[in-house]
């Protein structure tokens, strides 16, 4: 009998370990550990917030670990909504939770993955945003497109008053 | 078990339902196409198929080249029948139960082998839709019906782990050979990629979970893609899409087309190679381009199409897919397609920057394209592979004259991509590892290096292939380290063979291994200041008498272009305003991967008027109109908006500044507004911000004893200065002081950049000197293929273009606040170099070496562009 379901149970174990590791690594709480060279460590290195932060410091009470997930991820998919007419939808996909050194600056920063689907097109990138305003500090990793007709790709005129 | 096939019962009965006559005929002739005849242990009776002792386990019949080679290019994409194609010899797919990959490498280092595989590294679906792979048949095989769902996932996986198999054998030997260089070489390609796992997309075990959550990559056989392919390292997944023109057309169905995409995915591993060790690894990884038109996207691209040709060893690429559009690419001067006067003779070779708009499909019609422009690199790679391959002696470690050749190229790829894309910004390691010392080879430091990577100091093809030539030189000729893989190919004849292709574009291999940033004034610091066993190299100069079509022309020959006459309608800056065409290009932007931060509330396109001035809380592109007053053409023309150390700091509560008299260049003299007295001589070797410094431990803004803020002494300030009146005179300052003199009255929450939507929050990017004018994060850069003598990039990119389009990659993007009074003057502080510039990239103070990476936070190797803009009602 175990023997006809094995790879039933061992596939439905596989599933269910899968969404336990996931969810345990997307808490949204996790501790931040500021990159002074913007280099990721493995998970057991990081420090947590009160080793890095001070108790007394005047910062914003959100740059602490506890940040909202809700309310980066709401600014961030209006300031992507804001850059086009089409309708689009958005999937913002948390990675990860880190301080951020930007030019001797500490930003509380999400690394995220975002999926957009227009009408007509769609694609999707990583990104490093601002974790008190959904601000975008970086991307990466972007499509690397290879259309049939390079010449049919998107272009802009000069204005005809130019004349030139 | 006998399993039988509908469709292989329907050719053993010669009812053919396909094609034209010729068609059938050719095919017949071409492709063996009949795959009852089974050439394995299994057996075949009356079109049936049997595995019966299980010799077909994971077997399945592939095409091996697409229907435009094995039937011929009449062959008509509009009735396709992939059972014509596929080769007659079933293939081991894969050894799993289902439609996934393994991948498997062996490092050889210091005397041991280590074995590294990654099961299931490779995966075909049908596409985004298809959560599950694809099982085995009942029968065990792959084999399904030529032209379903599943035979294209069976094939594109085929394809996808041949070319994996290819490119890991060849990594392999590259590790290999340069790990067995001498202990006191400088290598890019790490010993610890054994470790960091960075030869796959892997990384880092202990990380995977967050930076690397597919360890596989994915191909999409057909994915929902019109006229479209793509490599896409997010996840990471190779699209093939389909012809919009002809419904049975999937680009699938071409094999140099998937090798394409997997070239682009070779090339974002080699990118790489460097950004993890055993422990850690950088948040980014590096691209190699990045949107509309750049060389490093030019570069990309002929890679991608040269990995075609390793594969495949034929010199054309796409003649099924793109061939439907009339846009297959040649990757050698004795195609047919090429017009005449290309050859393979050193005059006739497909040379930079002749050959940059060059469509030899429409050859008449020039196009500024990456793909296009990728073609000079392509041929470059295919003539540096038949170069070696008529001058090495043949080893038995290959299998073939090609398959040494493209190794040895590869190899010299692998080194070179590695330290382009070097984002630990180290350059080089110690004995078993990363150096602990804090000094950098390589993209300036670790926290600029993507920046300097992607935007300020990009593979050029200058940069490309200085890098490039340095490696040969030091693994191929045997120069530098004897013995070479190759020493017949000499260091001439690599330096004639560039030459040939315009590419000697450089005066020296920059080789000596100066560090990024400190102070050569003061002591310069080389690799053995990190490394104690390494080398400090002397550096090596390329023979003058070599450079024959490499033209390298003067930074001064490039400005603005100005009215010759008060009747002439000549114009220095294209302004685009309207609000359609910047809506639709912010929106490409977001789509391509690049979103531009636009302000809220201080500026937006709706306020964009279309008057092609610049008018307040306007989102416009700029385009700087540049003329090359020199006889020969310049090309790889980067314009920079970003931040730069060209003022003097003259109060560090406030960050206000005067602009400097830069030492040799005529844009920056008192005349031009700079400040008498304020000669900066650039020392900065940190890229710090103008901004309020906070203190790293506590995050805190630091404040003086008075409780003012405090801003650095010296730091890159923003491009942008404006013009102050003071009483009968005029002078530029820092638009932070502007807001106050003029009593704009406008708080930090009505500047550009504020991005905090609460006032009472520290806004951690807000720079108060771009609050009323500032170009915009991403997208402050611009990249211009070639301007031709005595013409502007107009006349001779855009004018003659079938679109008469600029593309993104032209476009400088600023915004403008909505608060600025009409007729305020700006003045932009641009700079401007160029690939084949003759004074942009060596320091005649030091022996012509090479500019290191903190001076590109100066003018030295720029040409300064005063871009001056008033604010129209």
């Amino acid at each position: 009998m175990i023997n006809r379901y094995k790879w039933y149970i061992l596939f439905s174990v596989a599933i269910i370990s899968t969404v336990i590791w996931d969810t345990q690594t997307h808490t949204p709480s996790e501790a931040r550990k500021i990159f002074s060279t913007n280099t990721i460590f493995a998970p057991q290195q990081r420090a947590v917030a009160g080793q890095v932060l001070r108790a007394n410091q005047k910062v914003p009470a959100k740059t602490v670990h506890s940040s909202s997930e809700v309310e980066w991820k709401e600014n961030l998919e209006a300031n992507l909504k804001d850059l086009t007419d089409e309708p689009t939808e958005i999937s913002i996909v948390h990675e990860r939770s880190i301080n951020w050194n930007d030019h001797g600056q500490i930003i509380p920063a999400e690394a995220v993955k975002v999926t957009l689907k227009g009408e007509k097109k769609s694609t999707n990138f990583r990104a490093l945003v601002d974790a008190n305003t959904g601000r975008i500090i970086q991307t990466w990793d972007q499509p690397v497109h290879d259309p049939v007709n390079p010449r049919e790709g998107f272009g802009i005129k000069l204005d005809p008053r130019y004349d030139p | 078990m006998v399993v039988s096939r509908p469709w292989m019962i329907k050719l053993k009965q010669s009812a053919f339902p396909f094609g034209s006559l010729l068609a059938l005929s050719m095919a017949l002739v071409f492709s063996s196409c009949n795959p009852t005849e089974i050439s394995s242990s299994a057996s075949s009776r009356n079109g049936i198929v049997s595995n019966t002792n299980g010799a077909l386990d994971g077997y399945a019949y592939v095409y091996k080249e697409s229907p435009a080679i094995i039937a011929g290019p009449s062959y008509s994409p509009s009735v396709v029948n992939m059972a014509n194609f596929i080769d007659r010899s079933p293939v081991l797919i894969t050894t799993n139960n289902t439609l996934t990959g393994n991948c498997a490498i062996n490092f050889f280092y210091q005397y041991s082998n280590y074995s590294r595989s990654l099961p299931n590294c490779l995966t075909a679906v049908a596409n985004s839709d298809q959560a599950q792979n694809l099982a085995r048949n009942t029968d065990r095989t792959f084999i399904f019906t030529p032209g379903s769902a599943e035979f294209y996932q069976v094939n594109a996986l085929y394809h996808v782990t041949s070319a994996t198999d290819t490119f890991l054998k060849k990594l392999d030997f590259a590790f290999k050979r340069i790990q067995a260089t001498s202990y006191t070489s400088a290598k890019s390609v790490p010993s610890y990629l054994k470790d960091s796992g960075m030869w796959w997309f892997k990384g880092v075990t202990s990380i995977d979970a967050q930076n690397f959550k597919n360890s596989f990559l994915t191909t999409y056989a057909q994915c929902n893609f019109a006229d479209n392919a793509f490599f896409n390292p997010v996840g990471p997944s190779i699209c093939m899409g389909y012809s919009s023109k002809y419904p049975n057309l999937f680009y699938v169905q071409d094999p140099s087309v998937v090798y394409h995409e997997y070239g682009h995915a070779t090339v974002s591993i080699m990118m790489n190679l460097r950004n993890a060790d055993a422990s850690t690894a950088h948040l980014f990884r590096s691209n190699l381009g990045n949107f509309g038109y750049d060389e490093s996207g030019s570069i990309n691209e002929g890679i991608a199409d040269y990995f075609s040709f390793v594969m495949n060893k034929r010199t054309h690429i796409g003649e099924w897919a793109l061939g439907s559009v009339q846009q297959s690419r040649p990757m050698s001067e004795d195609d047919a397609a090429h017009i005449d006067g290309i050859d393979v003779t050193s005059e006739g070779r497909l040379s930079y920057p002749q050959y940059l708009l060059y469509d030899p499909n429409v050859p008449n019609s020039p196009y500024e394209d990456v793909h296009y422009a990728g073609q000079i690199t392509s041929h470059y790679l295919v003539a540096l592979t038949k170069a070696l391959q008529n001058s090495c002696q043949v080893t038995t470690e290959f299998t073939s004259p090609h398959d040494q050749a493209t190794s040895y190229v590869m190899l010299v790829l692998s080194e070179t991509l590695a330290e382009l894309g070097d984002l630990n910004a180290k350059g080089v390691d110690g004995l078993y590892g990363p150096f602990s010392a804090n000094l950098f080879f390589n993209n300036l430091d670790k926290t600029n290096s993507f920046l300097w990577t992607q935007f300020i100091n990009p593979p050029t093809f200058r940069r490309f292939y200085q890098v490039f030539a340095k490696n040969i030189n030091k693994y191929i000729t045997g120069t530098l380290y004897s013995p070479g893989l190759c020493s017949s190919f000499d260091v001439n004849t690599s330096e004639k063979l560039l030459d040939d292709y315009g590419l000697l574009l450089f005066k020296n291999y920059n080789n000596n291994g100066n560090d990024t940033k400190s102070n050569r004034d003061v002591a310069t610091k080389f690799f053995k200041d990190a490394v104690s066993t390494l080398e400090n190299p002397t550096l090596t100069r390329v023979t003058e008498n070599n450079r024959r079509k490499s033209v390298l022309i003067s930074k001064q020959l490039l400005n603005l272009a100005t009215k010759a006459t008060t009747a002439d309608t000549t114009v220095s800056t294209y302004i685009i305003d309207n609000r359609t065409d910047m809506a639709n290009l912010l929106s490409e932007l977001l789509f391509k991967g690049f979103p531009v931060p636009v302000s809220k509330d201080a500026a937006s396109v709706d306020f964009n008027n279309g008057n092609i001035k610049v008018s307040p809380g306007e989102v416009v592109a700029i385009i700087p109109n540049l003329k090359n007053t020199s006889n020969s053409s310049i090309a790889g023309v980067e314009v920079l908006a970003t931040d730069w150390d060209h003022v003097h700091i003259t109060d560090t509560t406030t960050g206000n500044f005067k602009p400097c008299v830069l030492s040799d260049d005529a844009s920056t003299t008192v005349d031009q507004g700079a400040e008498a007295a304020q000669t900066c001589t650039s020392t900065l070797t940190d890229n710090n911000r103008l901004v309020p410094a906070r203190d790293p431990a506590t995050n805190a803004i630091i404040r003086d004893s008075a409780g003012k803020k405090i801003f650095p002494s010296n730091a890159v300030a923003p491009v942008c200065m404006v013009q102050l009146e003071e009483g009968s005179s005029t002078r530029w300052v820092s638009q932070n002081e502007y807001r106050e003199k003029k009593g704009l009255n406008l708080q930090d929450k009505d500047c550009l950049g504020y991005s905090s939507s609460n006032t009472a929050d520290s806004d951690f990017n807000f720079n108060p000197h771009e609050c009323l004018m500032r170009f915009l994060p991403g997208a402050n850069t611009a990249s211009f293929s070639k301007i031709d003598s005595q013409k502007t990039y107009y006349e001779t990119v855009v004018k003659p273009s079938s679109t008469k389009n600029f593309n993104p990659g032209n476009l400088l993007v600023m915004e403008v606040n909505k608060w600025i009074p009409p007729g305020t003057k700006f003045r932009c502080r641009l700079r401007a170099r160029f690939s084949n510039c003759s004074d942009c990239f060596n320091d005649s103070r030091y022996s012509d070496d090479e500019y290191q990476d903190s001076e590109l936070m100066g003018a030295k190797p720029y040409k300064v562009i005063n871009l001056d803009l008033d604010i129209n009602d």
